[in-house]
């Protein structure tokens, strides 16, 4: 067969799916993907304890653990290894360049990464999500409906949380040349965003995502303890899309300014 | 549409440090070697020509599109799509191989799977990677490294061939196929840019070269005009020849017995005004002010005093000679 003829310009979309197809081979392989799967251990194990040995109301448990194990620990550190390494360690590695001489329009490739991210974190946490439901409620009170209905509301809890930090954390990726000090001063924010006056309280995403749980969230309780009212759902749904969607129009301009200066980096 | 790169004052800094300054040059179809030491600015200029780095001041078109504003316009593909890179950067994505590497690659083209698959193939084939396709590109040697970002560049089948230093780590059977490679597709039409500082096989295969030296492009052309322009400009400062001699060769290696004995002899001639004798005593570098003289005293010392002689070259028609001029030159 003789030389590849010169293709033509390919549609957004299948530049996405390239892209998308080869960030998801890299993501799958133990070594990108290990660390985010022995995260998820930790909320399910929690949950296994729970149902094993505790006497405690597993209605009281999830929540903890959904809410502080899952979300505050699995997802955040999770997609923080995963997201923040999508450029970051191909910068690191020198090869970035390969994508940046192929013809891709920049948020193209910024969003095929995005998705093999997002589809790998979903997948990891969602299962843990879903495994810890059903270790938890395995007997649900409710009809089997209801339990359904709970758990889908759980999933897609956990799809906006991977959305939002996954978004946050590829930018910190682009912007920062450690990006593990931006995520360190993120842990903080979320982690103490209950301290925070309910204004402020309103730029963490767990504040967002403390709304849209199935089961009620246990009170934050201690003396510096601000209660701030949760947002409707719906509220929490659209501001989660819209911190995704400007952590990424973001990154986009980012990646479209970045020059290959390896020995920088 | 232009055929041809064309660079016009163009300047990189990165911060304090220069890259690049005020470069102007036009490349046309056919190879074209960039030659130039460590931290000349070649990699630097490569870059800028495949849209890798925006330049600070200047204008850089390929092929008629002019790279910065095709990348603000968004039609960066377009430009892409004619240019083949084999950057200096010796890393690939870890766990792949060296197929999948090649059919990924492919498939950012805008390549069906399929298209995908046998262009990886054949671009293997075309680097002696067939066979090793399969393995993991983490176990390839370097030159085999080396081809495989050979196979990258020219896998989509581009007309603008950027080359950074692609013959290192490459056996000498891989260089001359390599070399035959690029020659091959400079023959059909393709603009074709080498940066090496092995120089003769830069000299081998390239239509005209390029020097560059501390961001500056020093010279551009055929090899023989740079050399003799570069001898007209030495002669112009030493006097050591007159502008009409500058053609002829100046400095003549000997291979021969004896060699301190044949320097004193050549300089009590006055045939020579510099000798450097090799550090294996096996031969001399002489400069002369006029070569002709020069050979007639030296059959007749070979002669007189029974020298034994292995080889005598003349080294300034090579691109070494030229390069060591022009920087001298320079730092003159």
């Amino acid at each position: 067969m003789d030389a590849l003829p010169a293709a033509s310009a390919a549609p957004f979309a299948h530049q996405v799916g390239a892209v998308f197809r080869i960030e998801l081979s890299k993501l799958v392989r133990p070594r990108h993907s290990l660390p985010a799967l022995l995260l998820t251990a930790l909320p399910v194990g929690v949950a296994a304890a729970v149902s094993a040995f505790a006497t405690l109301d597993r209605g009281d448990v999830f929540p903890a653990v959904f809410y502080n194990l899952l979300l505050g620990v699995t997802v955040f550190f999770g997609c923080a290894f995963i997201f923040t390494k999508l450029f970051r360690s191909e910068i690191l590695e020198r090869t970035v360049h390969y994508y940046l001489l192929a013809p891709l329009h920049r948020g193209a490739l910024l969003l095929g990464k995005y998705a093999a991210g997002l589809v790998v974190s979903w997948v990891l946490f969602g299962g843990a999500t879903v495994v810890a439901c059903v270790l938890l409620f395995g007997s649900p009170a409710g009809t089997p409906i209801e339990w359904a209905v709970s758990l889908l509301r759980d999933l897609a809890t956990t799809l906006l949380a991977c959305m939002a930090y996954g978004g946050l954390f590829l930018l910190f990726g682009l912007l920062f040349r450690n990006p593990i000090l931006p995520v360190a001063g993120l842990l903080a924010w979320e982690g103490l965003h209950f301290l925070l006056p309910p204004t402020l309280q309103a730029l963490s995403v767990r504040h967002y995502l403390g709304a849209l749980k199935s089961v009620p969230l246990p009170v934050p309780d201690g003396p510096f303890a601000i209660l701030a009212r949760l947002p409707m759902p719906w509220i929490s749904v659209v501001a989660l899309l819209a911190l995704t969607t400007v952590a990424l129009a973001l990154g986009t301009w980012r990646l479209s300014r970045l020059e290959v200066r390896y020995a920088e980096d | 549409m232009s055929a041809g790169i064309r660079l016009e004052d163009v300047s990189k800094f990165y911060g304090e440090v220069m890259g690049v300054n005020r470069v102007t040059a036009s490349f046309e179809p056919g190879v074209t070697g960039l030659v130039g030491p460590n931290g000349a600015g070649k990699s630097t200029l490569m870059n800028l020509i495949a849209g890798l780095a925006r330049p600070s001041r200047g204008h850089i078109a390929v092929l008629g599109r002019s790279v910065e504003k095709t990348r603000l316009l968004g039609k960066a593909r377009l430009f892409s799509h004619d240019v083949g890179y084999c950057a200096q950067y010796d890393a690939f994505p870890r766990g792949m191989s060296g197929r999948e590497f090649m059919a990924g690659s492919l498939r950012l083209y805008g390549y069906t799977a399929y298209q995908a698959e046998e262009g990886a193939a054949v671009a293997l084939d075309r680097v002696g990677l067939g066979e090793a396709a399969d393995r993991r590109i983490d176990v390839y040697s370097k030159g085999m490294r080396q081809a495989l970002k050979v196979a990258r560049a020219i896998g989509h089948s581009p007309r603008v061939l950027l080359l950074d230093e692609p013959l290192n780590g490459l056996d000498p059977q891989a260089r001359a196929e390599a070399i035959a490679l690029f020659r091959e597709f400079a023959d059909d039409g393709a603009n074709v840019l080498i940066s090496s500082h092995i120089l003769h096989e830069v000299d081998a295969v390239s239509d005209r070269v390029v020097f560059l030296e501390g961001g500056y492009l020093v010279a551009s052309g055929n090899v023989a005009e740079i050399h003799d322009e570069a001898r007209r400009d030495v002669a112009a400062r030493t006097g050591f020849a007159s502008p009409g001699d500058a053609a002829r060769p100046a400095r003549v290696s000997i291979r021969c017995d004896r060699a301190p004995h044949l320097a004193s002899r050549l300089f009590a001639r006055g045939a020579v005004v510099e000798v450097e004798l090799y550090g294996d005593g096996g031969g001399l570098l002489v400069r002369t002010p006029d070569a002709d003289a020069f050979f007639l005293a030296l059959g007749e010392l070979v002669c007189a005093d029974g020298l034994r002689i292995e080889a005598v070259t003349p080294v300034d028609a090579t691109i070494e000679a030229v390069y060591s001029d022009l920087v001298s030159g320079l730092q003159g």
